[in-house]
């Protein structure tokens, strides 16, 4: 076990180190200056591990940090019941669809193939070993996490230990399920359970009920009480390897040629229906045919908000005629939140996986070609993309857009401009969202078969997701705000189209 | 006179190890060339500089035919040792593409089954996802696409390696075919294919390019000679 575990934590930080380096050395400034002899330097390596140690510490924080600010803070600010109380009903519910959908005792990726398949580490011991990493750095997560909050919401060092411990609990016993059963385990029934949790957490609130303080904390401590057996059960599971060897063979052709892990995975949403085909000619006829091939990854998902946005709001629509309440202050809230949906038309935004799937699976392998490089073919290309992309991310700008007037009409606003900018500013947003994602693509050329992005690609989607965030807290009058939002997708696209046209021949290639 | 292809004065780094320093030579059509050089030499570096896909520090690339003309990437048809194609398509289908594309270009154009049955890919293969394709198909499949348009230069980066015998004979049939259509360099780590295949051998060696002069290609101590050559890198 001990070398196991010094093992694992040699190969984590070495990988580790090795991308910090990697990352340094593609920022714009710093890439001329560092050598790629430097990967064996030592005073270098221990900067690297500093920085790489950093991050992941501060990793642990950050992501419980947007964690409590989107799905407590924000939500409980809607709510009139007791905060405390409210602040635990929500979060044993989020605990419980924590549990069901995300906990990995295997993850599919690099580190853990090199464990297994290179260095031939003990299944058993290293999948305990990274389990347990993980609960640990869940632990230290909330502990953090309630140490700063946890008195707004009453928490005293008792509750808090029970809290985590409970967690530690539940995610034991999520682990052995997903280990023994993982075949077994339906997705549509998980998919239920979520709404039926989501639902609790956020809906009963609304109308005044939420659980005392004791009833999560009861169940906690069943959690803890009953956790011994199962612990017991993940050290005793004899198949580990097996389990360990059945994922990664899923991948284990493409790794045998070198292939990097998203392009394996990628090359799985491939559509195998050879019945698809396409009577375009030219580049419209490669668009074509990769569409319908990739139609499950780029329209199921689209489909899929679709139908979680139109539930949603025939959800609310139907509250609001039960509730039966004065709706002047839910019309009044939809014309001034409209900034609100910059941060919501970026996260349904497909632009990300799409670039990644046309780079793992088309591009990767044309650009080797000169036909394919030639500047007059990739911008036809980029226009049929682009089209295509816009058709991608409309669908749900729709469904929020009739949404949401729909709503209005509810609130008996029948102001045509209300409604029209509404549709205006939803459409812009997604029509802008789809352009920067494919202009990026072009300009950056951020992917390799490893599927790591370059520095630069990373620095301009966090600036875009910061914005996205800052808009969040914007108020403004909606025909201002849609107005200038409609202006600047406008020239925004112009100015996309314009970098496209004059770089994009020199910045797409592939980076050897 | 034959078309010839000149590389002059090339000079690659990469960070400050110097990968190709000062590298020239003159290429004809009609033959087949083979690089050879040990791993790590530059074979893939002098080749990515060729086809524009690095940049480099100093150099030029040029054609002599009846005047000097200046080498565009079109130019240029690239065989890389690890066989690109776009896996979503089927053969057929990747054919009948590039065909399109390139339909001005191609001179005495054939059916696409003619084609595909000039590197021996059957009508059942034909209309197969090339994911599913095994590595000295897909190999085929990127050597055929770079053939059809007759570039004026083809290079083939270690494209025998890793085929199995048959596959292997069937492409050096397919490039003693074509010679006399392109400036063909083939780079090569396997001394015995560069003997079997090639007219002439350049030594990439010490960052630079040199000729091994056509003695006698089947003397043992022809062999030695380039060995030595390459030994003298270290």
């Amino acid at each position: 076990m001990k070398r196991t575990l010094s093992f694992t934590f040699k190969l984590q930080v070495a990988y580790g180190v090795n991308t910090t380096y990697y990352t340094l050395k593609s920022l714009p400034l710093l890439k001329k200056i560092l050598p790629s002899s430097l990967y064996g330097a030592l005073k270098l390596k221990r900067l690297c591990f500093i920085i790489y140690i950093i991050y992941s510490i501060l990793a642990i924080f950050l992501s419980k940090i947007i964690y409590y600010l989107l799905f407590l803070y924000l939500p409980l600010r809607a709510y009139h019941t007791d905060l405390g109380a409210t602040f635990l009903h929500i979060f044993f519910l989020l605990s419980l669809i924590g549990a069901l959908i995300n906990t990995n005792v295997f993850d599919l990726n690099m580190t853990n193939y090199y464990a297994i398949n290179n260095f031939r580490l003990d299944a058993k011991e290293y999948i305990i070993i990274s389990f347990v990493h993980g609960l640990v750095r869940m632990a230290l997560g909330y502990l953090f996490l309630f140490a700063i909050f946890g008195y707004l919401y009453g928490l005293n060092a008792f509750y808090i230990i029970v809290i985590i411990l409970g967690l530690i609990s539940l995610k034991v016993m999520a682990a052995y399920f997903k280990l023994c059963y993982e075949e077994k385990i339906n997705g549509k029934i998980t998919a239920f359970l979520v709404l039926v949790f989501l639902s609790m957490a956020y809906l009963l609130p609304l109308r005044g009920y939420v659980m005392p303080n004791l009833i999560p904390l009861f169940f906690y401590v069943l959690l803890i009480i009953s956790v011994y057996p199962f612990i017991m059960k993940l050290f005793n599971y004899r198949n580990y390897h097996l389990y360990a060897k059945r994922k990664l063979a899923k991948f284990k052709n493409g790794l045998d040629t070198n292939k990097g892990l998203n392009k394996i995975l990628s090359e799985r949403n491939i559509s195998e229906d050879l019945t698809i085909t396409s009577d375009q000619k030219g580049f419209a006829y490669l668009n074509d045919l990769f569409i319908k091939r990739h139609k499950k990854l780029l329209y199921q998902a689209s489909k899929r908000q679709c139908i979680f946005i139109l539930v949603l709001f025939g959800f609310v629509i139907a509250l609001c005629v039960y509730l039966k309440e004065d709706l002047g202050e839910l019309r009044a809230m939809i014309l001034t939140y409209l900034p609100y949906f910059v941060f919501i038309m970026y996260s349904l935004n497909r632009g990300g996986e799409f670039c990644k799937c046309l780079f793992m699976n088309c591009d990767h392998s044309l650009l080797s070609y000169a036909f394919f490089k030639k500047p007059e073919n990739l911008l036809k290309l980029f226009k049929l993309r682009l089209l295509e992309l816009v058709k991608v991310n409309l669908y749900p700008a729709l469904c929020i857009s009739v949404g949401l007037s729909l709503l209005l009409v509810l609130c008996k606003d029948m102001h045509f401009l209300d409604h029209f900018i509404i549709y205006l500013t939803l459409i812009s947003l997604s029509i802008f969202f789809s352009i920067h994602h494919l202009t990026l693509y072009y300009l950056l050329e951020p992917y390799n078969l490893e599927g790591i992005k370059s520095a630069g690609f990373i620095v301009i989607s966090l600036f875009t997701y910061a914005i996205c965030v800052f808009f969040m807290f914007l108020r403004y009058s909606n025909l201002v705000f849609g107005i200038l939002i409609s202006l600047f997708c406008i020239l925004y696209c112009l100015f996309a189209y314009y970098l496209v046209y004059r770089f994009g021949p020199k910045t797409f290639k592939l980076k050897r | 006179m034959a078309m010839k292809f000149v590389i002059e004065g090339l000079k690659k780094s990469y960070d400050q190890k110097l990968v190709l320093d000062d590298a020239s030579y003159e290429f004809s059509k009609g033959k087949i060339y083979a690089l050879l050089g040990r791993n790590g030499a530059g074979k893939t570096t002098l080749f990515n500089c060729i086809s524009s896909d690095i940049e480099y520090e100093k150099g030029k690339f040029y054609f002599i035919d009846q005047e000097k003309e200046e080498l565009r990437p079109s130019d240029v048809g690239y065989v890389l040792s690890t066989p690109e194609v776009p896996e979503f398509l089927t053969a057929y289908e990747f054919l009948k593409f590039f065909l399109e594309i390139n339909e001005s270009k191609i001179q005495d154009t054939r059916s696409i089954e003619e084609y595909l049955a000039l590197v021996n890919i059957d009508s059942d293969d034909a209309h197969k996802l090339m994911k599913h394709f095994s590595h000295g198909m897909k190999n085929k499949m990127q050597m055929l696409v770079n053939i059809i348009a007759r570039p004026k230069l083809l290079l083939l980066d270690e494209p025998l390696t890793s085929l199995d015998v048959v596959a292997c004979e069937e492409m050096k049939e397919l490039l003693r075919k074509i010679k006399n259509d392109s400036i063909i360099i083939l780079s090569t780590h396997i001394l015995d294919l560069a003997l079997d295949l090639c007219d002439e051998i350049v030594l990439l060696s010490q960052k630079k390019l040199s000729p091994v002069l056509p003695l006698d290609l089947d003397d043992e101590g022809f062999k030695e000679k380039i060995i030595q050559s390459l030994r003298s890198e270290e």
